[in-house]
């Protein structure tokens, strides 16, 4: 059986493909994949030094109320 | 490579914070395709992190100016993520708090098909003044999608 050449595009980006995507070479795809997945984690390392950030600015007592938001 | 696909290529590029050149392989895709990818990068990036909600949630507790300030300064760009989740009402308030130099950089961020509402909310002097420092091309299609809409 043929490994499937989209699998990682696919797991990024979701299911089904746009057409046209075959036709990109094994390190266009894994480049297209990780570009995605790059953006991701640096998003959320992003995300994650701005609410400390956001949070050191707040006065304790608003601070507290934020937190408790699940 | 048609300007569409090009453009096509720019915006996926921006969506992930790369260099355009980096996807130079996706100009021979179709620019139908390209635009699906960015599609798809957007639900990612944007509907999968669930933290945007809850910043959302939180902005409405501090006082307008303080959330306004720290916006600016501790979310900076990620504001753009966050917009199309808060209550127009809010976004506006604080959007007019803010220079209109950082909503030029949040209009080139923005996803028009989320934040229209909030977009069109702003009073007009300040929303023309953020577009024409950004020449924003998001708030340029929001624009044009709303003309079309409307006649």
């Amino acid at each position: 059986m043929a490994p499937d050449r989209l699998h990682a595009v696919r797991a990024q980006y979701g299911d089904p493909l746009p057409e046209g995507l075959d036709a990109l070479s094994e390190d266009e795809l894994a480049d297209l994949a990780s570009a995605l997945a790059e953006a991701r984690e640096e998003q959320s390392v992003a995300v994650d030094a701005a609410i400390d950030q956001a949070l050191s600015h707040l006065p304790w007592l608003v601070r507290r109320p934020v937190r408790m938001i699940p | 490579m048609t300007l569409e696909g090009h453009a096509e290529v720019l915006e996926l590029a921006r969506l992930l914070d790369a260099e355009p050149e980096r996807f130079a392989y996706l100009e021979g895709v179709s620019p139908d395709a390209v635009r699906e990818l960015s599609k798809r990068a957007t639900v990612v990036l944007y509907d999968r992190d669930r933290r945007f909600g809850r910043i959302a949630l939180a902005s409405r507790i501090p006082p307008a100016q303080l959330t306004a300030w720290i916006a600016q300064h501790a979310f900076g760009r990620l504001c753009a993520r966050i917009t199309a989740l808060m209550d127009t009402d809010r976004a506006v308030a604080l959007a007019t708090r803010m220079p209109t130099t950082f909503l030029a950089d949040l209009a080139v961020q923005l996803d028009p098909r989320r934040a229209r509402d909030i977009i069109f909310a702003l009073p007009r002097k300040q929303r023309n003044r953020a577009t024409s420092c950004a020449h924003g091309p998001s708030l340029a299609a929001a624009s044009r999608s709303r003309s079309s809409a409307s006649s």
